[in-house]
């Protein structure tokens, strides 16, 4: 594997696993041990990986960029949510940058295609830390079956061959640039979401609904028009609906 | 009693600790998830947990009440 270093000052620390149970889980750990602001860790392989809620997430070794960054920002909780969103933006310009395929945000920050997930990210607080994951396909030889439609990976999206360290280095430098301006990052996030202005289907433990998605508030939470009335929503999953 | 509140507004992923149990500063009482981020909920004081007053699915605003912790 070529030696690259991440143009970065921030995210100077980046370590290269060939296999791990889960990014996440070996940067809260580190996280937990003290490790500071701006540690990296990437991995070939994830024996476990993990998406929101217990979920799942799996990819042929070596096929997709696993990375976790660990964050120490000074943010209060209810504004840490922005360096995922930051995160969220940081990724789909550094895909768009390197391989050429344009990737729409879908709320609160899957990467899509079409309808296609392309990358998901998931964060997790740990006491002043804030652990972001991302995982991004980026060179399948083929969706499964039973992912047809629903996920999808640069290369089948037509993108140009990319390797995982170079779209690494791009987001890294990127990432470091849109954390310097939270505001500026929330303006790009609302701009790349492909979520507003949608029809879309709301699934929240407590109550599942259909409405047209029309903007984010300044806390980054999704307001819904379910028939006149304004639903805001801070957690659920929000799926985008096909056109009748 | 020391109260635990929701530092903002989420969903309820996990209950890890029940009502009885004594607990440590730093363990988990429940872990939160909200804008695709997980937030573990942790006390900041040892004791016994007298009251959860949270299940899983369950929808929180921020300053909710969470756990009672009795010190004593």
């Amino acid at each position: 594997m070529p030696d690259r270093e991440a143009t970065s000052e921030r995210f100077a620390d980046v370590r290269w696993l060939p296999e791990t149970g889960s990014t996440n889980q070996y940067v809260l750990d580190a996280a937990r041990s003290g490790a500071p602001d701006g540690l990296v860790v990437v991995a070939d392989h994830q024996r476990a990986g993990r998406g929101r809620l217990g979920r799942t997430w799996s990819a042929p070794p070596g096929a997709s960029l696993l990375v976790s960054v660990l964050l120490r920002p000074d943010l209060a909780p209810e504004d840490r949510h922005l360096v995922v969103m930051a995160a969220a933006v940081a990724m789909a310009e550094a895909v768009a940058a390197t391989t050429g395929v344009i990737a729409a945000l879908k709320w609160p920050n899957d990467l899509l295609v079409g309808h296609r997930k392309l990358a998901g990210i998931l964060a997790e607080a740990a006491g002043d830390a804030v652990v972001v994951g991302i995982g991004v396909n980026l060179d399948w030889p083929e969706i499964p079956a039973e992912l047809e439609g629903i996920a999808t990976a640069c290369n089948l999206e037509g993108g140009r061959p990319t390797l995982r360290e170079e779209l690494l280095a791009e987001f890294l430098a990127g990432y470091e640039v849109r954390l310097a301006d939270l505001d500026e990052a929330r303006t790009a996030y609302r701009a790349a979401l492909g979520t507003i202005g949608a029809r879309v289907r709301v699934e929240r433990p407590d109550a599942a609904f259909v409405g047209i998605a029309t903007d984010i508030d300044d806390k980054g939470r999704l307001l819904v028009d379910v028939d006149g009335v304004v639903e805001t929503i801070a957690a659920g999953d929000v799926v985008h609906l096909r056109d009748a | 009693m020391a109260e635990i509140r929701a530092e903002i507004t989420a969903n309820v992923w996990q209950v890890v600790a029940e009502e009885g149990q004594m607990v440590a500063e730093g363990d988990e009482i429940c872990i939160l998830e909200s804008m695709k981020m997980e937030i573990p909920v942790i006390t900041e004081v040892p004791g016994v947990v007298r009251e959860l007053h949270v299940e899983p699915e369950q929808v929180v605003q921020e300053g909710d009440l969470i756990a009672l912790i009795d010190e004593s």
